[in-house]
C-alpha cells in the first residue's frame, strides 16, 4: 500500500526534483537526479514570477473570507435549525438550492452587478463572491454539526432569561469550535487555490493572486520554462503542505461533519 | 406562532408576549439578515437575471437584450454543438461518478485495514486533493507533453518509445486525460468520506465476523457496503455535480481542443457567452444544464435512499 | 477559547476593512496614468519597443505616467470584454479586429483625419464613417525558410505555386530535414488554412464594384460547404498536414515553434513578420528568407498584407478631460522617430507613417538585418494581397482564427469528413455573427 500511496503522489516529487534542476536537465531526463541544486529557481520564483506580493494578498483574501463566513454563517444555521422561524423552511431550502447553481450563469450579471456597486475588480468584489458562493456549503456543514449541540444547555440559557443572540454567541458558537475549525481550514485552502474565480472576477491583468500570476507567468513566456513552474508550483503548494500536515485529522473530521446529511 | 389562544391571558402577559415574539423577529434578523443578504445579494439575484437573460438575445457586452421568448430553447435543441458537449459531459461524468462512488470505495476499505504507517498512506492518497486545480494541470499537463513530458521521457528511456503517446493531444486518449486528472485530484476527498463512514462500523460486528471466521471479502459484502450505503448516495451526488461542472479543469488544460472535442457543457456555456458573445444563448443553455442537474440529483438521491430502506 | 474567537473575529473583519481602504488608496495614483494595452507575451522586441514608447511620452509629459498592461501571448478579447463588463476599460487600447465591436458599444473615440495627414499615415478605412485607430506599420504574413535546409534540397527561390510549395517540402523531408515547424495546440494551428483561404476564395485586391466573399457569405449567396474551392482548400490542408506534420503536434503550440524554428530544427515556418523581431534577441545565427504565399488556384504568390484596415492603437472612452489630451499625446509619442524605429524593429514592420524619418525595420544583428533585407527585397517583387483584411465591416467575425485553429485540430485528430469540416466553419461564423 505504501507503493502505492507514493506512485499515487508521485508527480509531486516529479515537481520537487525538477524544481532544482536546469531546464536542459529537465528536458533530457524527468527523473534524473540533478548535477546541483539549482536555487536560483527559486530566486526566481519572486523576482521573475514575482509571486511574493500575490502570496501576502491570497493570504489576506483567505483571512478575510474566512473572517466574514464563521461570522455569518453559523448564526444563520442555528437560527435555521434550532429556532421557529416564518420563514425557516423556505430559507433552509434557498441555500440549498444554491448548491447547484452552477457558476457560469451568475458570472456575467455578477460582473455587471459590481460595476454598480462601483467595486468592480476590487479584492472587496472578489470577497463578497467568494462568501456569498460558500455560504450554502457552510451552512449545510454547520447545520450537520448542530445536531451534536445539546439541547438542554439552550434551554438552560433561555430559562436564565438570555435573548436567542446571546444564547447563540455564549453557548453555541463556543461550542461549534471543533466545526468552524474545519472551515477554516478548507476555505483557507479553497480560497487560497482558487484559480477560475479570481481570474474572472479580478482579471488577469494585475496578476494579484498568486494563481492568477502564476497563469500569467505561464501564457505570459514563449518557452514553457519548466523550471521555474515547478519551482512556483512548489512554493505555492508549502503553506496547504503545512496546513494539511498539521491539521491532517481536522480534514478528515471536517468531511464528516454534515456530510451524511 | 404560539399556540395558546390568548383571551384567556391577563394583559401584561399578553403584552411579555408579544416583546418576546418581537425580540425573537429581531434576533432572526440580526442572525439570519447579513447571511440572507449576501447569498441573496451575490448569488440569488444574478442568477435570476441570468436567467432571465436566457429568453434575449443578448451578446453579453453591448447592446440591451431584445426579448426573443423561447427562441433560445427552440435553437438548442438543434444544436448538434451541445448535444455533442452533453455525451463528452456525461461520457466523463460516468466515469468520475463510478471512480468516486466505487474506486473510492475500495481504496477507503483497504486503507482502513491498514495497520503500520496508516496516517502517513492516507495522507500520500489525499494530497493531491489540496492542490489548487492549476498546480494539477500543470504537473499533468509536464507528464503528458508529447516530446518532453516525464512520462513519454521514461518511456523512450526503457525502450519503449514506439508506446510513447500524445496523451493530451490525441483524441482518443484526451477524455482519459482528463479524466485521470479529475480523479487524482479527487480520489483523497471521496475515500476520506467513506473511511469516516466506516468509523461508524461498531467494532462488536467485526468481532462476530471474526469469531465466524469469515474472510475480508465476506466482512465487506456483509458487514461494510451496508453501512456505507449512506456514504455512496452523498459522493455519487458529488460525483455527478464535479462532472456536469467540468469547466476551470478545461479552461486550465485543452479548452475544449483538440477542434471541440473536449467541450462539456460548463466549457460551451463558457464559449458560448464569453468567447462568442452570446450571453442570452448561452444563458438559456445554462438553466437547461442546471435544470437538468437538479432533476437527475434528486432522482439520484430517490433511488438511493429507496435502496437503503430495502437493504 | 470564546474571548480568543471574538478578538479573532473582530481582528479578522479589521483586515477587510483594512484591504478594502487600501484598495481604494491605490486610485490617487491612477488619476496621472495613462493605461496602454500591449501583448508582449515574453517578446524583447515588443518590450524594448513599449519601453522607449513610455519613455518618450514622460519625457514631453512631465508628471504623467504610461502603464503597460501586458496582454500576453494573446489577443486581448477576454480582458477588453470584462474590462467592458465592469466599465473601466484601459484608455489607449491595441483594437486589432475588434474595432467595430468597440466602435459598435460606442467605447472608441474617433480620430480626425489630421492625425493621420500629420505623420503621412495613409487613411485606413473608415467604419461607419470614423476612424479610430492610429496605424503602425505595414504588417506582412507569408513564409520565413531556414535558406540552408532549402538549399539542401536544391530549392533557392520562392516556389511559384502551392505544388511546387509541396514538392519541395517533400524534397526537404527527403533530405533527412523536418520540413515544417507546426504547433496544433493553440492560435497558431491557423496559419497554413488562412494563408489558403486569405489567397483563394479572395481577390488579390477587393474590387470595389463587386462584393467580397465576405459579404456574399453573410448574404447567404455562397458558402464553405458549398464552395468548391473552399472545398478543394480543406482537401490539400489534409495531405498538408498528413505529410508533413509529426504525431504529437497537438501538443505543441506557438511558443514550441518559436523554439524549433529558431533552434535550426525546422525548414518552413508559416507565421507573420513580427518574427523578425525575435531574431536577435534569441541570438539566431542562422540565414532565414521571408517569402510569399504560393496560391493553389494559379495566381502570382503573394505576401498577405493585414494592417491595411484600422487595427493600431485607439483611445478608449475611459480618457475623459485632460485624459484625452494625455491618451492623444501617447498616440502621438508613438511617431518619434526613435520609438518608431524600435516598434518597426519589433515588430518587423515597413514604415506606414510615410513623414517620419526612418528607414524600414534595421537591427545590428547580421541574420536579423538579412531577414529585413530579404523582406524588403520580396515585398518590392511579389507585392501583396490583402486576403480578407479588407475592412473593419468586411471581415470575418474576429473569432474566425480559432474557428481556422480548430478546424485544423481536428484534421489532426484525424477527422477526413470534409462535409463535417465545412460545416463546422459555417456553424462557427454564423453563430459568431449572431453574436455581433
Amino acid at each position: 500500500m505504501l507503493v502505492a500511496g507514493l506512485a499515487f503522489v508521485s508527480p509531486c516529487f516529479l515537481a520537487v526534483l525538477n524544481s532544482v534542476k536546469t531546464l536542459p536537465e529537465i528536458i533530457q531526463s524527468p527523473t534524473a537526479l540533478p548535477e546541483r541544486l539549482a536555487v536560483e529557481n527559486y530566486q526566481y520564483v519572486f523576482t521573475g514570477v514575482q509571486l511574493a506580493g500575490p502570496m501576502v494578498n491570497s493570504f489576506l483574501m483567505s483571512a478575510a473570507v474566512i473572517g466574514c463566513l464563521v461570522t455569518i454563517a453559523p448564526m444563520a444555521a442555528w437560527s435555521l435549525m434550532r429556532r421557529r422561524m416564518a420563514a425557516g423552511r423556505g430559507l433552509r431550502l434557498l441555500f440549498l438550492a444554491g448548491l447547484t447553481i452552477p457558476f457560469q450563469i451568475i458570472m456575467v450579471p455578477l460582473l455587471q452587478e459590481f460595476r454598480l456597486l462601483g467595486i468592480q475588480f476590487t479584492y472587496l468584489a472578489l470577497l463578497a463572491h467568494h462568501v456569498s458562493w460558500g455560504l450554502p456549503l457552510c451552512i449545510f456543514i454547520y447545520s450537520g454539526f448542530m445536531a451534536s449541540i445539546p439541547k438542554e444547555l439552550e434551554e438552560a440559557a433561555a430559562i436564565d432569561g438570555c435573548g436567542p443572540i446571546a444564547i447563540y454567541w455564549r453557548i453555541v458558537f463556543p461550542l461549534l469550535a471543533p466545526c468552524t475549525i474545519t472551515i477554516v481550514i478548507f476555505w483557507g485552502l479553497w480560497i487560497w487555490n482558487d484559480f477560475m474565480q479570481a481570474f474572472i472576477i479580478m482579471g488577469s491583468a494585475k496578476g494579484q493572486l498568486v494563481f492568477v500570476q502564476l497563469w500569467r507567468f505561464l501564457s505570459d513566456q514563449y518557452v514553457k520554462n519548466w523550471n521555474y513552474i515547478f519551482a512556483g508550483v512548489v512554493v505555492l503548494s508549502v503553506p496547504v503542505t503545512v496546513l494539511y500536515v498539521a491539521m491532517q485529522r481536522r480534514f478528515v473530521k471536517g468531511l464528516t461533519a454534515g456530510s451524511f446529511k | 406562532m404560539t399556540s395558546v389562544p390568548e383571551a384567556g391571558l391577563q394583559p401584561e402577559h399578553r403584552r411579555a408576549k408579544r416583546v418576546a415574539a418581537v425580540r425573537e423577529g429581531l434576533a432572526s434578523l440580526v442572525l439570519c439578515g447579513p447571511a440572507v443578504l449576501v447569498y441573496v445579494g451575490f448569488i440569488v439575484l444574478p442568477a435570476i437575471l441570468g436567467f432571465a437573460y436566457s429568453l434575449t438575445d443578448w451578446t453579453g457586452w453591448t447592446r440591451w437584450p431584445n426579448y426573443v421568448g423561447l427562441a433560445n430553447f427552440r435553437e438548442l435543441f438543434h444544436d448538434t454543438r451541445f448535444l455533442a458537449a452533453i455525451r463528452f459531459t456525461l461520457f466523463e461524468t460516468m466515469l468520475l461518478v463510478l471512480f468516486f462512488t466505487v474506486g473510492a470505495m475500495i481504496l477507503a476499505v483497504l486503507l482502513d485495514r491498514l495497520r503500520r504507517l496508516k496516517g502517513l498512506i492516507r495522507a500520500l492518497f489525499f494530497y493531491p486533493y489540496i492542490l489548487s486545480i492549476l498546480v494539477s494541470a500543470l504537473l499533468f499537463q509536464y507528464l503528458a507533453n508529447y516530446r518532453e513530458g516525464a512520462l513519454n521521457t521514461m518511456l523512450r528511456a526503457l525502450g519503449l518509445g514506439a508506446a510513447a503517446q500524445d496523451w493530451m493531444g490525441d483524441p482518443a486518449l484526451v477524455p482519459y486525460f482528463i479524466f485521470a486528472l479529475v480523479a487524482w485530484s479527487g480520489l483523497g476527498f471521496f475515500s476520506t468520506l467513506y473511511l469516516a463512514g466506516l468509523q461508524t462500523v461498531p467494532n462488536e460486528l467485526y468481532e462476530a465476523a471474526a469469531i465466524d471466521g469469515a474472510g475480508p471479502l465476506s466482512v465487506f459484502v456483509r458487514i461494510q457496503f451496508p453501512m456505507l450505503i449512506p456514504v455512496i448516495t452523498t459522493a455519487s451526488v458529488l460525483a455527478l455535480i464535479t462532472g456536469v461542472n467540468l469547466f476551470s479543469q478545461i479552461v486550465v488544460t485543452t479548452q475544449g481542443g483538440p477542434g471541440y472535442r473536449t467541450f462539456t457543457v460548463g466549457y460551451y456555456i463558457y464559449w458560448l457567452g464569453v468567447l462568442n458573445n452570446r450571453q442570452g444563448y448561452a444563458s438559456a443553455v445554462s438553466f437547461v444544464t442546471f435544470a437538468a442537474l437538479v432533476g437527475v440529483a434528486a432522482l439520484q438521491v430517490a433511488l438511493l435512499r429507496r435502496k437503503a430502506v430495502q437493504l | 477559547m470564546k474571548q480568543l474567537m471574538r478578538l479573532g473575529v473582530v481582528g479578522l473583519t479589521g483586515l477587510v476593512m483594512a484591504t478594502a481602504l487600501a484598495g481604494c488608496a491605490g486610485k490617487e495614483d491612477a488619476a496621472k496614468t495613462i493605461q496602454v494595452t500591449r501583448n508582449i507575451g515574453g517578446r524583447e522586441g515588443f518590450r524594448r519597443h513599449f519601453e522607449a514608447w513610455k519613455a518618450q511620452f514622460e519625457k514631453t509629459n512631465p508628471g504623467w505616467k504610461m502603464e503597460l498592461i501586458d496582454l500576453g501571448n494573446a489577443e486581448g478579447e477576454q480582458f477588453y470584454k470584462s474590462r467592458i463588463a465592469t466599465g473601466d476599460l484601459p484608455e489607449v487600447i491595441m483594437a486589432w479586429q475588434l474595432t467595430n465591436f468597440l466602435a459598435d458599444g460606442g467605447h472608441l473615440v474617433p480620430l480626425a483625419d489630421e492625425f493621420y495627414e500629420k505623420f503621412g499615415l495613409p487613411l485606413p478605412p473608415p467604419y461607419k464613417g470614423k476612424r479610430y485607430t492610429s496605424q503602425s506599420g505595414v504588417q506582412i504574413q507569408g513564409i520565413a525558410v531556414n535558406k540552408r535546409m532549402w538549399a539542401d534540397a536544391g530549392v533557392t527561390t520562392p516556389p511559384a505555386t502551392w505544388d511546387d510549395f509541396i514538392a519541395a517540402l517533400h524534397k526537404i523531408k527527403a533530405k533527412g530535414h523536418s520540413p515544417l515547424v507546426y504547433g496544433g495546440r493553440e492560435w497558431s494551428a491557423h496559419m497554413p488554412l488562412f494563408y489558403a483561404i486569405a489567397t483563394t476564395l479572395y481577390d488579390l485586391q477587393p474590387d470595389p464594384a463587386k462584393p467580397s466573399w465576405t459579404k456574399l457569405k453573410d448574404a447567404g449567396k455562397v458558402s464553405f460547404a458549398t464552395d468548391p474551392t473552399a472545398r478543394k482548400v480543406l482537401g490539400r490542408m489534409i495531405e498538408f498536414l498528413d505529410s508533413f506534420v509529426a504525431k504529437g503536434a497537438l501538443s505543441d503550440g506557438y511558443n514550441e515553434e518559436q523554439r524549433d524554428f529558431y533552434g535550426g530544427k525546422g525548414a518552413t515556418w508559416m507565421m507573420g513578420c513580427w518574427i523578425g523581431g525575435d531574431i536577435e534577441p534569441n541570438k539566431v545565427d542562422f540565414e532565414i528568407e521571408y517569402w510569399p504565399v504560393p496560391s493553389m488556384t494559379g495566381r502570382p504568390p503573394k505576401f498577405i498584407y493585414t494592417s491595411g484596415f484600422q487595427n493600431g492603437w485607439a483611445i478608449t472612452t475611459t480618457a475623459k478631460g485632460e485624459k484625452l489630451e494625455k491618451a492623444r499625446a501617447v498616440l502621438e509619442a508613438f511617431y518619434d522617430p526613435g520609438v518608431y524605429q524600435q516598434f518597426l524593429n519589433g515588430e518587423s514592420q515597413f514604415k506606414e507613417a510615410q513623414k517620419v524619418p526612418v528607414a524600414g525595420p534595421t537591427s545590428a544583428w547580421l541574420p536579423a538585418q538579412k531577414l529585413y533585407d530579404s523582406m524588403a527585397t520580396n515585398l518590392e517583387k511579389y507585392g501583396t494581397t490583402v486576403g480578407f483584411h479588407i475592412g473593419l465591416d468586411d471581415m470575418p467575425p474576429p473569432s474566425f482564427t480559432m474557428t481556422m485553429a480548430r478546424v485544423m485540430q481536428e484534421i489532426l485528430s484525424g477527422n477526413r469528413d470534409v462535409d463535417r469540416l465545412l460545416k463546422m466553419m459555417d456553424d462557427d461564423w454564423a453563430s459568431a455573427r449572431k453574436g455581433m
